[in-house]
């Protein structure tokens, strides 16, 4: 009679037939119920801290005096792990033990801290913090603080940035030569290149455009204002000698009869306060200003 | 947290004119007999870099500019896991990198094929097969589980999280006639600081130096045969105790200038700013700074590879809050102590006071420059160094490029022209046409001091501020 092991059957091992059925149908089991549990998904929010040029981590202690939003009182709060109440108040009776050893801290890895939905007490001490820029019943001065991470936030911002760029450039393209004349002189732009040449129209325009891009805000405070006009103005009369500044120190004469204009602060530049003083409200100003006009500049 | 009250010291304690002249000693009352008594040493400084200079050596650098090399991160690497992928039994699963791997804008990252991953979850071991290395930033890559009857997730998951940590164990496996694995590069990291000029000068003429002041400021023979008075002596003595503080100031909290409106120098990043950017920061609630806590703080030194003896500079606020509890439950016990700063007698010179836990003998020691209101006699609402403690490991770590050991801070400094006249490098001069050193006809008596000075913060990691709210 052949033996099991002469026919190749020896490996079979008939013997433990029943636990190699026991153990695939323990897999099966196990496989089924992982492969039909309900799919957990995780939505984390995102936190990071102001401070730009941290690498390494920063602990934050999970606790904080903060005030109340319903008790309208300052309180205690403190990260527990295993507690649901963040809230001091809501935590007497709990052993010392216990808080001593469930204690938290929220770590910044590289100024970002991630926090899962579902880390309700975390989320709630996070938003109720001293160090959360974005809270409005924030209280006293953090040295280190956070923010939510707001990508919509983030994106308005840079979309406003880029809307105010593009309202300065077409400003910029579509004023005439005289109106660009008049800002370029109020924003400081050279009419004169750098070997002492005058500019040209197109290259006093393609500066006037860069700096609209440069600075789009600054340029778009000025664009059109009256300021703007009376500046053009005011150095016009200086450089055609119709206001004299220098006969006597501190003040300001038309020179055709020598009226006086104004006295000129010694801090102050003449044709800036010139310009300050045509904006006044009071009579001598507006009677100061009349004139300038009749010049036509 | 309020300061301390301080309205007791009157303000200011000092003033700024070119030159000392007689009417201020007037005014201050300074020659009438029954004052001077009273004008003691009343106000204490502990310095920091200047006994570290004195324990542990400074170190000469012949340029502005030094910079040494660190190892960019640890030898094991990991990566993780950007997104949550669904992962099958036994199945190859495809993930994306983790934003932290990525160098050379994005280019490049530790990922090789046949790397075998552990996920750190579930310890789970898979193998990566493929890199698809084409998008910047996006590298995506395929594992496959060792084990067919394995998935390829986290612990207690179908799926393999994002955020999880992918641990990387070589070329294990590799079968027979195996290939060559791709080379793992160790990154290095340089680091930059640069010395800083700090200076300070007296100047009194020729009626306040004649002037019989009543003081009795020791003045030596040879220093008295010098024309030095002793009100010279003391104002020059009062003027280079301040120069030290300032020295002692810039090197701890100040940092680095790049507003050339002011003038050119790049200035210093002191100790403190480099550990703010570089290492660790605890926070803490003021009178919570208990056993839990220093448990949490010796984890984090622990993670970091920091030295077993590390000093501890607390402000007053945070010295109070050790309690005579931690200090009886942790004391110091049998501990080989080190040479230089690590020594025993520099341990006692100082004023350390020890505890050991966990493995670390951590020294704590009060420095009084943090708190404002003992400097300088003022209280401000807010003080950035109230409730503030700097651990600092005193260990050594290599110069990743040269082998080069190099403690955790070194005092660094260029030797002034004409070399330093005190010694420590700086140096001290005399001019003006009533100094011994007649230089002009101005009847003035100026003394100058000038210091070049850096300190050199290796392994930042390893430092951690631990502070209060």
């Amino acid at each position: 009679m052949a033996r099991l092991k002469a026919v190749g059957l020896s490996d079979a091992n008939f013997a433990n037939q029943g636990e190699e059925i026991r153990r695939t149908r323990q897999e099966e089991e196990s496989t089924t119920a992982m492969s039909e549990a309900p799919q957990s998904s995780n939505i984390f929010k995102i936190f990071k801290l102001t401070d730009t040029k941290k690498n390494g981590k920063y602990h934050m202690e999970g606790i904080d005096d903060v005030f109340h939003p319903e008790r309208k009182r300052i309180e205690r709060v403190r990260l527990l792990t295993g507690y649901p109440s963040i809230w001091v108040e809501d935590q007497k009776g709990l052993e010392k033990t216990f808080v001593e050893k469930n204690r938290r801290s929220l770590i910044f890895d590289r100024r970002v801290l991630r926090i899962p939905d579902y880390d309700t007490a975390a989320l709630e001490f996070l938003s109720v913090c001293n160090a959360n820029v974005d809270n409005p019943n924030k209280k006293g001065t953090r040295k280190i603080t956070f923010f939510q991470w707001n990508p919509e936030r983030q994106a308005e911002v840079e979309r406003a940035k880029r809307v105010a760029k593009i309202e300065a450039i077409k400003f910029a393209s579509m004023a005439s030569d005289d109106d660009m004349r008049k800002h370029c002189n109020y924003l400081g732009i050279l009419f004169n290149d750098e070997l002492g040449m005058p500019k040209s129209m197109d290259t006093l325009r393609n500066d006037y455009e860069l700096y609209a891009e440069a600075q789009p805000n600054k340029f778009m405070i000025s664009a059109g204002s009256k300021e703007v006009e009376i500046a053009y103005t005011v150095k016009k009369a200086l450089l055609d000698n119709k206001i004299d500044v220098s006969v006597r120190k501190g003040s300001a004469y038309w020179s055709n009869d020598g009226g006086f204009i104004c006295k000129i602060p010694s801090t102050a530049k003449p044709q800036a306060y010139l310009v300050e003083y045509a904006m006044l409200p009071q009579d001598e100003s507006k009677a100061f200003l009349e004139q300038l006009k009749k010049f036509n500049y | 947290m309020a300061g301390i009250p301080t309205s007791n010291i009157l303000q200011p304690g000092s003033i700024s004119l070119q030159t000392q002249n007689r009417q201020l000693m007037v005014d201050l009352q300074l020659l009438t007999p029954q004052y001077y008594k009273q004008y003691t040493e009343k106000y204490g400084n502990e310095d920091f870099t200047w006994w570290l200079a004195a324990h542990s050596g400074m170190e000469e650098v012949k340029n502005q500019n030094f910079f040494w090399f660190e190892n960019r991160g640890k030898l094991m690497p990991a990566v993780t896991n950007d997104a949550t992928v669904a992962a099958a039994v036994g199945a190859t699963v495809t993930l994306t990198l983790g934003a932290e791997a990525y160098y050379n804008s994005g280019t490049e990252t530790p990922l090789r094929v046949n790397e075998t991953l552990r996920i750190a979850s579930s310890n789970i071991e898979g193998v990566i097969l493929t890199i698809d290395d084409s998008v910047p930033y996006a590298f995506t890559f395929t594992v496959a589980p060792k084990q067919t009857t394995q998935r390829f997730a986290s612990a207690g998951s179908n799926s393999l999280l994002a955020g999880e940590v992918l641990l990387f164990g070589g070329d294990a496996d590799a079968g027979e006639a195996s290939t060559q694995i791709n080379p793992l590069i160790q990154l290095d990291e340089r680091y930059d600081n640069n010395i800083t000029q700090i200076r300070d000068g007296w100047s009194n003429t020729d009626l306040a130096q004649m002037a019989d002041t009543y003081y009795e400021y020791p003045v030596s023979a040879d220093m008295a045969a010098n024309g030095v008075s002793a009100f010279t002596y003391k104002g020059m003595y009062k003027t280079l105790v301040r120069f030290k503080n300032n020295v002692e100031a810039k090197l701890m909290r100040g940092n680095a200038q790049n507003n050339t409106a002011i003038n050119n120098s790049q200035g210093t990043q002191g100790i403190i700013p480099k550990v703010v950017a570089d290492g660790e920061t605890v926070g803490y609630t003021p009178g919570t700074l208990d056993i839990a806590k220093l448990h949490e703080i010796t984890r984090i030194m622990d993670v970091n590879g920091c030295a077993k003896q590390s000093a501890w500079l607390t402000d007053i606020f945070q010295r109070q809050d050790f309690s005579d509890g931690i200090f009886a439950a942790y004391p110091a016990g049998a501990f080989v102590y080190g040479q230089g700063e690590k020594s025993k007698e520099a341990s006692v010179a100082y004023g350390f006071q020890e505890i050991f836990i966990d493995g670390y003998l951590l020294s704590v020691k009060k420095y009084s420059q943090f708190n404002t209101e003992v400097t300088t006699g003022l209280t401000p609402n807010v003080d950035y160094f109230r409730n503030f403690g700097l651990i600092y490991p005193m260990g050594e770590t290599k110069d990743s490029r040269t082998a080069q050991a190099y403690k955790n801070i070194t005092v660094m400094y260029q030797e002034p022209p004409k070399g330093g006249t005190v010694g420590n490098g700086i140096r001290v001069w005399q001019f003006g046409g009533g100094s011994p050193n007649p230089t002009d006809g101005t009847m003035t008596n100026q003394i100058a001091m000038i210091t070049y000075r850096a300190t050199r913060v290796c392994a930042a990691n390893q430092f951690i501020i631990v502070q209060g709210n």
